[in-house]
């Protein structure tokens, strides 16, 4: 299945916003991500996000990826 | 400066390694406990205050410390508590968080710090000093010429007021214990876990208790008798550069600890590869000076913030740093409540 990555860059956003906004462009494409359609990937420089949005996703069922893109940047990667 | 002074700064070090590798901020804790149901902060938050509400009692017991808890200052500390937990709301970290993130690099938080030292400056040492004076002496309670403590008020020996309390923290530990979500069996190596992975929550509080106690030592030595608290530096450091003064009375053991946690988090950022100046955004220009100024003014008000009240305070069982940093998360509270929690999806 061809899944279509939905990239949502926070950069420069401090806690709590890089949850708080993923979780409202999570809520928008609430079915297709569910449904495995598509993969959310977050791009974030807020350290306290490589900690919050994993917890946060995972506790909701889905597979979390963090990828380091270089020093103090990080790609998140949400899928079913 | 004297090496016991500049002993304050080792301890900065120290700490702000610890913060950083623990990524522990109470208000980034507070929203993820609160909102989210994440406890990893509160969690690190308990073990803090068991091991150092237990190891400054034994350390006073072993004559290494003498406690010298903060006073009640009744109308101080709840006008204080409040207009800090504003402040923290705005700037969306803590004191402690404040300074270390800024560590990590990111200038938004060095904003924020500019205003906590505007705000504890005008309060301790400018214009606002008359009114400062006032609040703090609107009911001020004293029993016999001590700082109202649990123990004392209770006329109960201290231990069992510190067995008590440390019944309660084990207590909302286990309460809080969680299925780790998402842990992979794979070994990691002792470097990794120290200087790339993020603490435990038990290891946070084992490092921040250590570091109280050590600091507690060193400051007493420095003339300073309490243990971390980082108000005074933020309001002499201010000072120093208005008066372009560094003589001992003004480079103090809380001056040098403040600029040692900022460049302790720098350190650990670095190792862990997580280090990047990070340029704030336009709003964060605004909104970060004003909210800091709250923070100082609060703190400066208030005889603290949440380290010199809730994790150097509360482990003396000072019944002011109790009130005021229920005044804090209670404040905190209110307004996560109205814009995070209301409207959750």
């Amino acid at each position: 299945m061809n899944q279509e990555k939905i990239q949502l860059n926070l950069t420069g956003e401090l806690c709590p916003y890089p949850l708080i906004l993923s979780l409202k462009k999570y809520q928008e494409l609430k079915n297709d991500v569910n449904s495995g359609k598509k993969i959310l990937e977050i791009i974030t420089d807020c350290l306290s996000a490589i900690d919050n949005i994993p917890t946060e996703y995972k506790k909701r069922g889905f597979k979390v990826d963090v990828q380091k893109i270089e020093a103090g940047k990080w790609k998140i990667i949400i899928k079913k | 400066m004297t090496i016991t002074t500049f002993s304050g700064f080792l301890i900065g070090l120290l700490f702000g390694f610890v913060l950083e590798r623990g990524y522990f901020c109470h208000f980034s804790g507070f929203v993820d406990a609160t909102v989210f149901k994440n406890y990893r902060i509160l969690k690190a938050t308990l073990w803090t205050l068991l091991f150092t509400t237990v190891g400054f009692h034994a350390a006073a017991a072993a004559g290494i410390i003498q406690l010298n808890p903060k006073p009640l200052l009744i109308v101080a500390n709840l006008a204080g508590g409040v207009i800090f937990g504003f402040g923290m709301f705005l700037v969306g970290a803590c004191m402690a968080g404040t300074t270390f993130k800024i560590g990590a690099g990111t200038i938004a938080y060095f904003l924020a710090a500019i205003g906590i030292g505007a705000g504890a400056f005008f309060t301790r040492e400018g214009f606002l000093k008359p009114y400062y004076k006032n609040i703090q002496e609107m009911m001020k309670i004293e029993i016999a010429k001590k700082s109202p403590t649990l123990d004392n008020v209770l006329g109960a020996n201290p231990w069992i007021i510190v067995i008590i309390l440390s019944i309660i923290f084990i207590f909302l530990l286990i309460l809080l214990k969680e299925k780790n979500i998402g842990s992979r069996a794979e070994k990691i190596s002792i470097w990794n876990k120290i200087f790339v992975n993020r603490w435990s929550p038990l290891f946070i509080g084992i490092s921040i208790a250590i570091t109280q106690i050590l600091a507690f030592y060193a400051s007493t030595k420095a003339g300073k008798k309490y243990a971390i608290s980082l108000t005074e530096g933020y309001s002499l450091i201010p000072k120093s550069l208005v008066h372009w003064d560094f003589s001992n009375s003004i480079v103090t053991w809380g001056y040098l600890l403040v600029l040692g946690i900022i460049a302790g988090a720098v350190i650990a950022s670095l190792l862990a590869g997580e280090f990047k100046i990070k340029m704030p955004k336009t709003k964060h220009l605004i909104i970060m000076p004003i909210g800091g100024i709250l923070m100082g003014i609060g703190a400066g008000v208030g005889g603290g913030c949440n380290v010199g009240h809730l994790l150097s305070g509360l482990p003396q069982l000072s019944i002011g740093s109790i009130i005021n940093s229920i005044a804090i998360f209670a404040t905190l509270y209110i307004l996560v409540y109205f814009k995070f929690i209301k409207n959750k999806n």
